[in-house]
């Protein structure tokens, strides 16, 4: 009797361990799919362009070097282009994340007139391409009028008000602060799914002691929206760092990171002569330098962040 | 009493409005005004000129050259709707599926995150077209990177050498080459379905083990009803996702007039664009709606 209890045990244990491996092959297969393309960029990036060809060394090269970086730096404008995006990428996901919880939260959890209807925007404002719109709105930047104010302005003084906001920051972090920056909508529905999915008593406990709404959004519901405060973080801070569409239609003097990747194809063909456009090879160790240079950054930061994935586990202990 | 209790309904809601007044604003602005210049124009010629815009009325111009005359327009939205009905499904068992591995403890865990979050970073990134246009990258990929997709050839190659009939390989290959253009695009389902999954206390799960409950019952119990509201949120996305992706044919078709500056054109294209998809979402959310009482209660 014993003896088969035992048998059973190890049946079981095995079965898990197989179960283990399998999952570790799937995972590893997967992994290494995903990574086949930045392992293209370094081994290319790492290479003088002469040994682009050299048949004998497909994945490490034979000689090492660091200048593409460099030289990509230098092209680039890289720590200048940086501090631009920087300064845009950081405060616009700030905004972004603040504004789009608060309507996140009154979309999941309180009572408005009409909410299917607005909410129905929010889904809208998802679907719409930028370029749809981009046309329209580059004209509003142009000459922002303080939401029409500027215009009743003009009507009783003559003169209208406003301002031309193209070529400055406030361009992205106006649209941010009012959760229409890059993707706003989506990061509202992240925030409404994940307050619709907390348990009701959280909030109730907090109303039978009194407190308004905005208190008990700040003491009770904000400390355990931490995953989904983490999640939309890194979102907004990639799809702004990423973003060239915008940053090329409303920033004409000033380059960021990925604008400036974007030109570094052509800025590289002037440099060298029209060698380079004859020979588009000429400058591919470079492109793929530059790169890295671009997504580096961004995997630094989901390193340092993925930290909180895990420790928010232990933190929704409240939560029940 | 009764009037106390309206001064707290009342109170809420006007809560409820601060809470979204500063999307109101940005909706009405960036949004709305914007869309409705979109539709003026669509039902004109509109003409770039110096300091603005010139627009002459045309009817239903538009609209008529988009059903009767254009002969892409229609096949490519038809396309763009079956090829996102297909992937949907896929899409989202995938990448429920990797995340909740992705949740358990296990050694490199990190590294394995960070791995699967490149798609997130890449895809939207300068650097794909780069990698795209890159015709070196051929070599290294042995096959074509076009779409991201990786046609294994050396694979294909041993299959057929080691005697295994051509329809068998063709599927499998087939098959390779999904999974990759599967995990690129499931990039930022993984993650969301992660947060998701990191709401749900591990307590509860504890509790279910003790009362007996096989991992498949605690999986249908507990982890599928807790990500409901996730999975509608993945559901959209995905959707929107594949709506708007630069390889389906009606945006590229679409982005293609709106470089030609043919604007009113465009605008039309748009405008048919948003009236398909929000029907289909429409349905979505009624169907999610009908099923789980859950999300009645808390829209309340």
């Amino acid at each position: 009797m014993k003896h088969k209890e035992k048998l059973n045990k190890m049946g079981k244990s095995l079965s898990k361990k197989l179960t283990g491996l399998l999952l570790a092959v799937l995972v590893g297969c997967l992994a290494f799919i995903l990574l086949y393309p930045v392992l293209y960029m370094v081994t290319i990036a790492i290479r003088p362009s002469e040994q682009l060809y050299n048949p004998a060394s497909i994945w490490i090269p034979r000689e090492l070097t660091l200048e593409n970086f460099t030289e990509c730096i230098d092209t680039m404008k890289y720590w200048q282009s940086m501090g631009n995006t920087l300064s845009i990428c950081v405060v616009s996901a700030v905004l972004s994340v603040c504004s789009c919880m608060l309507a996140g939260y009154g979309f999941g959890r309180c009572t408005i007139p009409c909410k299917n209807v607005l909410f129905a925007f929010v889904i809208l404002s998802i679907m719409v391409p930028p370029q749809v719109i981009i046309l329209p709105q580059y004209l509003q930047m142009s000459s922002f009028d303080f939401f029409g104010l500027g215009t009743l302005w003009g009507m009783i003084t003559g003169e209208k008000a406003a301002v031309n906001l193209l070529d400055t920051n406030w361009s992205f972090y106006l649209p941010a602060m009012l959760c229409h920056g890059i993707r706003g909508g989506l990061y509202i529905f992240i925030f409404r799914q994940f307050f619709s999915g907390m348990p009701k008593e959280l909030e109730e406990s907090a109303y039978i002691d009194g407190a308004g709404s905005f208190r008990t959004f700040f003491r009770v519901i904000l400390p355990n929206a931490t995953p989904a405060m983490v999640t939309v973080t890194l979102f907004s801070i990639v799809w702004n760092w990423n973003d060239y569409y915008y940053s090329t239609m409303f920033l004409s003097t000033r380059m960021t990171v990925s604008s400036a990747l974007l030109q570094l194809k052509s800025m590289l063909s002037v440099q060298y002569g029209y060698v380079a456009i004859s020979d588009p090879y000429t400058v591919l160790t470079q492109v793929q330098a530059g790169c890295l240079l671009l997504i580096g950054p961004l995997i630094i930061l989901f390193v340092v962040l993925q930290k909180h994935f895990v420790e928010s586990i232990e933190r929704t202990g409240l939560v029940g | 009493m009764k009037q106390h209790r309206m001064g707290y309904t009342r109170r809420k809601q006007l809560a409820g409005i601060a809470f979204i007044t500063p999307w109101l604003i940005g909706c009405v602005y960036f949004l709305v005004i914007p869309l409705m210049k979109s539709l003026y124009y669509s039902f004109g010629k509109v003409k770039v000129v110096l300091g603005g815009l010139e627009w002459t009325p045309v009817g239903f111009d538009n609209y008529i050259r988009l059903f009767v005359q254009d002969e892409e327009a229609l096949p490519n939205l038809v396309s763009s709707l079956g090829s996102m009905a297909m992937s949907l499904p896929v899409i989202v068992v995938f990448s429920l599926m990797i995340a909740m591995v992705l949740n358990r403890k296990f050694r490199g865990r990190t590294v394995v995150r960070v791995i699967f979050f490149l798609p997130v970073i890449i895809a939207s990134s300068v650097a794909l077209g780069l990698l795209e246009s890159d015709s070196v990258s051929d070599m290294y990929l042995s096959g074509s990177m076009g779409g991201m997709s990786v046609q294994s050839t050396q694979l294909t190659n041993l299959l057929m050498n080691m005697g295994i009939s051509e329809g068998i390989v063709t599927a499998i290959s087939g098959f390779t080459s999904d999974i990759f253009s599967l995990a690129w695009k499931s990039g930022i389902q993984i993650l969301l379905f992660l947060a998701g999954l990191q709401t749900i206390p591990p307590q509860t799960y504890e509790a279910a083990k003790i009362e007996g409950a096989t991992a498949w019952q605690s999986f249908w119990k507990i982890t599928v009803p807790q990500l409901t509201p996730i999975t509608l949120l993945i559901l959209v996305y995905t959707m929107i996702d594949s709506f708007t992706d630069y390889a389906n044919p009606y945006i590229i078709l679409l982005l293609e007039t709106i470089r030609n500056i043919n604007i009113g054109y465009a605008s039309a294209l748009a405008w048919v664009y948003f009236a398909v998809i929000s029907i289909v979402l429409g349905a979505v959310f009624f169907l999610a709606r009908e099923k789980k009482p859950v999300s009645e209660e808390v829209r309340r």
